[in-house]
C-alpha cells in the first residue's frame, strides 16, 4: 500500500538516514531499526490513539532545517544566560549547555566533585562504557514515531552517572539552547544513571538565542537507582511558533523518590510524554506542572504510571490556564500489574478556561490489575468564578487585578509543589508575568 | 450620606426590591431589620455594585452623586464598603497579600501614595491586633479554613484598613457567640464617626444592644414598612416579624 507522506515526514525520513550518530555496533543497530520505525509509522495523527487530540502530521507541515552541530558554533555563555527568565542564571548550578543539540565542553562546568561523570552523548558512545548501554533500551520495546525519531536523528545530549551514594551539592541545571538563522530543528537526549542513596537535582530549560521558532525533540532517559531522590524541573521559553516534543522515560528502583514539575508558557505545539516505571517496591514518584496557554497555544501532557512492584506512590497535579483558542491535551494513564498491591495512585487535571474558544481534553484511565490499591483520578474544567471576582472587587481591586489574582490561585497550588525555592520564584514571576504582558 | 430613591431590583424577572427609600446621613448609624428573604442582602448587593440584579427604576447616590454606573471598586474608592454576610474563601490567595492588594489598589484610586511593604506590614498587624486576629490568619488562604467569627472579624479588619466613609454590613453578628460579638462590635463601633454613614442589616436585636443605632428601619418583601428609633428593635424582639410576613418560629 502506498502511504502518502508529507513533505515534513519525507524530510525527516531523510534525516534519519543522513545523520547517524558516531558509536558503537549496538547503537548502529539501534539507530537502524528506528530509523525503518519511523519511516514505516511516519508523523503521529489522530488516527494514532495516544495521539488522536495532538495530530503532528497535520501539524507540523513543515520540518525545519536541523541546526549546526554545537561544536562549528560560535556561542557565548553570557548571551546563553541573558536567555534565561531572570534568577534562573543566579541559580547556583553546574552548568551543562547543549548548543543546537550537542553539549559544548567548553562553556560547560562537567568536572563535578564525588565521582560524577558527565560525558556529551558522543564522548559516551565512543568510551561504551558498560553504564551508557542501557540508552536507547530503557524505553519500551514499542516505540512511538516521536521516540523513533529521536533515537534515529539525535545529534547529541547529556549522560550522566551519579555513583552511589553521592550528594550533589547544587543542580545540575541542563541549557538547550539554539541558535542560527532562521527556524532551525533540534534532537537530542538526556541520559541519567543515577546510583542507590544518591541526591540529584536536574533543572531543564530551552531557550533560542535568536527570536525564531524551533523544532525540539527531546529524549530523557532516567535510571533512579534504589533510595535514591531525583528532582527534574523544566522550564522551555520557545518561541510561538515551535513544536516541542519531549518525552522522558523513568525507572524507579525501590524507595526511590522522584519529582518533576514543568512550566509550559504558550510556545506553539508541545507535548511531553511520560512513562515512568516502577521496578522496586515503595516508590513515590511526583509529577505536576503548570501550563499558560493563549493564542493558538497547545500543549499536550501524557503520562503513564507503570505499577509493576508493590506499595508505590504516584501523585499528579497540573494546572492549566488557557486563554483565546489555545488548547491543552492531559492525558494520564495508572497502570496497576497483577502483585502491585498497595499502590496509591491520584491524578488530578485542572484547566481554568478564559475564553469559550479555548479547549482542555482529558482522558484520565485506570488500568488495575490488583485488589488492594487506592488510586483516583480527577479532571476539571472551569471559568473565573463571579462570584470570587466580585469579592476582590468589592475590596477595590480593579477588575483585571482581581482577576490576575485569581489566575495566580488557580496556578499557585500547582507552584507551591516545586521545592527549590529560587527556582519556584522564577516560575511564579514568569507564570505572572504572562499574565499582565496579554491584558 | 447616602440617599436610596424609589429603587426597584428584579432578578430574573423577579421583583425582588420593590421601592426602597433610604437616606443615612453623615455620622449616623442606621439599622435595617427584617425576615429572612426580605430583600436585605440584595439591597446591600446593589449598593457595593454587583451586577447580577437589574436596576428597573430609582436610583443612589452617595454623598450626591448617582454611583450606579460605577464599578465596584470604583466604589469602594469613594468611600463605600460592603461587610458580606458570607464572605466568601479564596484558596490560593494569601490573606496578607489580598490586604496589600486592596489597600494600594484603593489608596491609589484615591490619589494617594502606595504604602510600602513596611509600612503596610505595620497597618495591619496593628489593626489586625484590634480585633484579635491572629498574625497566622494572614498567612493563610483569604478566609480558608477560618470559623464564622474569624470571617466576620477579617470583614471589620478589612472595613477598619480600607477606610470607608459608608460601612454596609450584612448580618455581621450571625454565627457569632458572645465574645465574638463583643469584639467585632468594638471594632466597629470604633469606626463610627462623624464623617461616617453605617448601615447594619441585622435579623436579630442582639447586635444593637452593641451597636446603638440612631434608626431603625424595617423591611419586608422589599420594601421599608416601617422607621422608628432604637425602640423599634427592642418592639420587634418582643413581637416577633409575624406582622411582617415571616412565621413566628
Ligand atoms: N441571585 C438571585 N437569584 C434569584 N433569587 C434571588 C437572588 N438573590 C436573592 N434572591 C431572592 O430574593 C429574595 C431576597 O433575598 P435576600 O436579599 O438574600 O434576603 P435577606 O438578605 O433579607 O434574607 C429571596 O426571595 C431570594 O430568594
Ligand atoms: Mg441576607
Amino acid at each position: 500500500m502506498d502511504i502518502v507522506r508529507t513533505e515534513a515526514e519525507s524530510a525527516l525520513i531523510a534525516r534519519a538516514s543522513d545523520n547517524q550518530i558516531e558509536g558503537p555496533e549496538w547503537l548502529k543497530d539501534l539507530q537502524d531499526a528506528a530509523r525503518d520505525e519511523f519511516q514505516s509509522l511516519g508523523l503521529p495523527h489522530r488516527r494514532v490513539e495516544e495521539w488522536k487530540y495532538t495530530d503532528l502530521k497535520s501539524g507540523m507541515r513543515t520540518a525545519f532545517d536541523l541546526a549546526d552541530a554545537g561544536g562549528a558554533v560560535d556561542v557565548s555563555a553570557d548571551a546563553v544566560m541573558a536567555k534565561l527568565p531572570d534568577g534562573l542564571a543566579e541559580r547556583e548550578a553546574y552548568h551543562l549547555i547543549v548548543v543546537n543539540g550537542v553539549l559544548n565542553q567548553g562553556l560547560s562546568e562537567t568536572e563535578i566533585s564525588g565521582g560524577v561523570e558527565v560525558l556529551s552523548l558522543k564522548d559516551a558512545l565512543l568510551a561504551n562504557a558498560e553504564w551508557i548501554k542501557p540508552l536507547g533500551a530503557v524505553q519500551q520495546a514499542d516505540r512511538d514515531a516521536i521516540q523513533a525519531l529521536n533515537l534515529a536523528t539525535m545529534q547529541g545530549g547529556v549522560c550522566v552517572r551519579v555513583p552511589e551514594g553521592a550528594k550533589l551539592d547544587k543542580p545540575l541545571h541542563v541549557i538547550f539552547v539554539t541558535t542560527g538563522a532562521g527556524p532551525r530543528a533540534v534532537a537530542s537526549r538526556l541520559f541519567f544513571d543515577i546510583g542507590r542513596e544518591a541526591d540529584v537535582q536536574l533543572i531543564e530549560s530551552h531557550v533560542s538565542l535568536e527570536d525564531a521558532p524551533v523544532e525540539s525533540n527531546v529524549a530523557g532517559e532516567f535510571i533512579v537507582g534504589s533510595r535514591a531522590k531525583f528532582r527534574h524541573m523544566k522550564m522551555t521559553m520557545d518561541h510561538n511558533d515551535s513544536v516541542h516534543l519531549a518525552n522522558f522515560v523513568g525507572r524507579l528502583g525501590e524507595e526511590t523518590d522522584y519529582g518533576f514539575f514543568q512550566l509550559v508558557l504558550d510556545g506553539g505545539i508541545s507535548r511531553n510524554q511520560f512513562e515512568m516505571r516502577y521496578d522496586g517496591n515503595d516508590a513515590i514518584a511526583n509529577i505536576s506542572g503548570a501550563a499558560l496557554l493563549q493564542g493558538k497555544s497547545h500543549a499536550d501532557l501524557t503520562l503513564v504510571m507503570d505499577h509493576a512492584a508493590t506499595g508505590c506512590v504516584s501523585r499528579e497535579l497540573f494546572k492549566t490556564v488557557l486563554d483565546d483558542q489555545a488548547r491543552a491535551v492531559f492525558q494520564g494513564k495508572v497502570i496497576v500489574q497483577p502483585g502491585a498491591q498497595k499502590t496509591d495512585g491520584e491524578m488530578m487535571s485542572k484547566a481554568l478556561l478564559l475564553s469559550d474558544d479555548a479547549e482542555f481534553d482529558s482522558k484520565p484511565e485506570l488500568e488495575i490489575y490488583a485488589d488492594d490499591v487506592l488510586c483516583g483520578h480527577g479532571a476539571t474544567t472551569g471559568q473565573i468564578d463571579e462570584d470570587l471576582l466580585f469579592y476582590l472587587r468589592a475590596r477595590g481591586i480593579p477588575e483585571k487585578e482581581a482577576r490576575a489574582l485569581l489566575i495566580q490561585a488557580f496556578f499557585g497550588e500547582a507552584l507551591e509543589l516545586v521545592e527549590d525555592e529560587a527556582v519556584r520564584d522564577v516560575m511564579i514571576e514568569q507564570a505572572v508575568n504572562w499574565y499582565s504582558k496579554t491584558r | 450620606m447616602l440617599e436610596i430613591k424609589n429603587l426597584h431590583v428584579e432578578v430574573e424577572g423577579q421583583k425582588i426590591l420593590k421601592g426602597i427609600d433610604l437616606q443615612v446621613p453623615k455620622g449616623e448609624v442606621h439599622a435595617i431589620m427584617g425576615p429572612n428573604g426580605s430583600g436585605k442582602s440584595t439591597l446591600s448587593y446593589v449598593v457595593a455594585g454587583k451586577d447580577d440584579y437589574e436596576i428597573t427604576e430609582g436610583d443612589i447616590l452617595w454623598n450626591g452623586e448617582s454611583i450606579l454606573e460605577m464599578d465596584p471598586d470604583e466604589r469602594v474608592a469613594s468611600g463605600v464598603f460592603l461587610a458580606f454576610q458570607y464572605p466568601i474563601e479564596i484558596p490560593g490567595v494569601a490573606t496578607m497579600t489580598f490586604m496589600r492588594t486592596a489597600i494600594n489598589a484603593v489608596r491609589k484610586a484615591r490619589g494617594q501614595d502606595e504604602l510600602a511593604i513596611p509600612d503596610m506590614m505595620k497597618l495591619i498587624q496593628g489593626k489586625a491586633k484590634d480585633l484579635a486576629v491572629k498574625p497566622d490568619m494572614l498567612k493563610r488562604g483569604l478566609n480558608v479554613g477560618f470559623s464564622g467569627g474569624e470571617k466576620k472579624r477579617m470583614e471589620i479588619l478589612q472595613m477598619a484598613l480600607l477606610e470607608p466613609g459608608l460601612c454596609i454590613l450584612d448580618e455581621t453578628d450571625s454565627g457569632l457567640d458572645i465574645d465574638a460579638l463583643r469584639v467585632v462590635s468594638e471594632g466597629v463601633n470604633a469606626l463610627r464617626g462623624a464623617e461616617r454613614s453605617m448601615l447594619v442589616i441585622t435579623h436579630y436585636q442582639r447586635l444593637l444592644d452593641y451597636i446603638v443605632p440612631d434608626k431603625v428601619h424595617v423591611m419586608s418583601d422589599g420594601r421599608i414598612v416601617k422607621t422608628g428609633d432604637k425602640e423599634l428593635a427592642l418592639e420587634l424582639e418582643a413581637s416577633g416579624y409575624a406582622e411582617y410576613g415571616e412565621d413566628a418560629a
